[in-house]
């Protein structure tokens, strides 16, 4: 009995930890082949370091200049505050590494964006209507 | 210098992304001014004892996607920390970077070396609290050792959230450099002419953990070089005193012995010593929001003139952001350069025991004046005086092992 009450415990803890993420969400490209992500490979995308996607084509990642959004996605997937993301690509620019990520100021860009870019993954408040993408879970 | 305010004007006029025949360029660069004041003893081959502003940095990249899997990339870069770069314009790196897998990338050219979790981005000064990073692992006099690599890396990212990057190829010691009068300043009886290095191997693998800020790190590397050493003639007084007491030391006889074995305009053949080394480094960083701890450990093995060293080096750093303005910074750093002596016996009769260490406590202070500009200020309160020089000191015979250190500098990126 006791390990049934634990093992419902944690699922309602994950299922909690699991609604905090519905707070944004994440779309792609329709071209795009995966209905859904890991947290890790979706950390991987906006870190630079997964950079295709299973098909081999390449992966346009897209940030929201929107700081309650950005911050909101930043904290549940990336695992980073503004400052350290911002000073983390800094890194990656003057060390060759990589660019810094395309930023767009409204949600209307980036769906836009998204909608009309192969391979781009972005994400968006999740009040917004997801116009001309799709949206995945992540897992 | 003439060089380095025309790659700040040409920065200035072409910041930003341009658009050429073969595609979008990122441009990209920065320029920061600082200031070192010590309160006794020379540090880091710099004058801080008189105060001095040989402290800067001016660097510019280009960057292009050439293709979907090859990014081509440079950045040139000048600086000047006391008797070293002096503002010479230099290649900071420049590679071709094919990326063919998730998991498996190739990039070929001079490229920045896996050493310790801050190595590679230890001239972006916008990306952490300090302006120096803790000196065991970081330190600046041989910046040139462990900093860039000719050769090739392969890297990725594995499942399980694994990073890895294995490099090989060789060191470039710059004439004049860091490395050089490091080691002229830790054996003040020779002058190098010159620096051959051999091809080496690096590599490291960093896990980013289950456990969410969590991830460790794991480095190792090893080098050959050799050090074409030139004949001299030694006059200074106090590397001929030196001298004598060494070989009084050496051959256990009472201090004055060899009074006048040493004269005025000593003469020292030419030689070649060769070097070995190899070390490692074991990382730990962890980030909760606007709070980051991270600790370092490395041991390092050096063969230099048929006896062998042992250094051991640690530090435990922690910053936490308060604002969006100002952020704070704290790091304990210890380095050994003989973990088979760490009280200074050796020294005993030649020089102060505290050469046999350098602990390091630093607060820093770190103002984001807007997404551009940061101004930062740190203390350094300093026991020991292992890679200080003190011959020019208040008391040059029983110099100080307790000093302080003031450092201040001001950055501008785009």
């Amino acid at each position: 009995m006791k390990k049934i009450i634990v093992f419902q415990c944690i699922v309602f803890l994950l299922m909690i930890g699991g609604s905090a993420f519905a707070d944004v969400l994440v779309i792609t490209n329709k071209a795009v082949s995966e209905k859904g992500l890991s947290k890790e490979d979706l950390k991987g995308v906006f870190l630079g370091k997964k950079k295709k996607w299973k098909d081999k084509s390449k992966i346009h990642f897209v940030t929201l200049k929107d700081p309650d959004v950005h911050q909101t996605f930043l904290k549940a997937y990336v695992k980073k505050s503004e400052k350290q993301y911002a000073n983390y690509w800094r890194k990656m620019v003057f060390t060759g590494k990589g660019k810094i990520p395309k930023s767009f100021e409204t949600t209307e860009e980036l769906m836009e964006y998204v909608a009309n870019t192969p391979g781009a993954i972005g994400y968006i408040d999740k009040n917004t209507t997801a116009v001309n993408v799709k949206t995945i879970d992540i897992q | 210098m003439k060089k380095a305010i025309i790659i700040t004007v040409l920065s200035i006029f072409f910041s930003g992304t341009v658009f050429a025949e073969f595609g979008e360029i990122d441009i990209h660069g920065f320029i920061s001014q600082g200031f070192l004041q010590s309160d006794d003893h020379k540090y880091l081959l710099a004058d801080t004892d008189d105060g001095t502003f040989e402290f800067n940095e001016i660097g510019i990249n280009f960057a292009t996607d050439a293709t979907d899997n090859l990014r081509l990339g440079m950045q040139i870069m000048a600086r000047d920390l006391g008797s070293v770069g002096n503002d010479k314009v230099d290649i900071d790196w420049a590679y071709a970077d094919y990326r063919y897998r998730n998991w498996a990338g190739l990039r070929i050219g001079k490229i920045k070396k896996p050493y310790g979790i801050y190595n590679q981005s230890r001239d972006v000064d916008a990306a952490r609290t300090s302006i120096l990073l803790p000196s065991c692992i970081y330190e600046e006099k041989f910046r040139e050792a462990a900093l860039t690599v000719k050769g090739a890396s392969i890297y990725g990212s594995l499942p399980g959230s694994i990073d890895y990057q294995l490099m090989y190829g060789v060191m470039t010691f710059p004439s004049e450099g860091g490395v050089e009068q490091g080691i002229e300043q830790m054996v003040p009886t020779i002058r190098i002419g010159s620096i051959d290095t051999e091809a080496e191997f690096n590599g490291e693998i960093i896990w980013n953990t289950p456990l969410d800020g969590v991830r460790i790190g794991y480095a190792y590397s090893e080098f050959t070089f050799t050090l074409n050493i030139n004949e001299s003639y030694i006059s200074d007084p106090a590397i001929l005193a030196y001298m004598q007491a060494a070989a009084e030391a050496a051959a256990g006889v009472p201090a004055g012995t060899y009074a006048g074995a040493f004269p005025a305009n000593w003469y020292a053949a030419a030689a070649e010593t060769v070097t070995k080394g190899d070390n490692y480094i074991v990382s730990l960083e962890y980030t909760y929001d606007n709070f980051l701890f991270a600790v370092e450990y490395s041991s390092s093995t050096m063969e230099f003139g048929g006896s062998e060293t042992d250094a051991e080096n640690y530090y435990a750093l922690a910053s936490y952001r308060f604002t969006d303005l100002f952020e704070l910074g704290l790091y304990y750093s210890v380095h050994y350069p003989d973990k088979d002596d760490k009280d200074g016996d050796r020294y005993a009769g030649t020089a102060p025991k505290e050469k046999a260490w350098l602990k390091d406590l630093a607060l820093s202070l770190r103002f984001d004046i807007n997404d551009y500009w940061i101004f930062k200020l740190e203390g350094h309160m300093m026991d020991g005086l292992s890679d200080v020089n003190y011959s020019e000191s208040d008391d040059a015979v029983d110099p100080d092992p307790d000093w302080y250190m003031f450092a201040a500098k001001l950055s501008y990126s785009f």
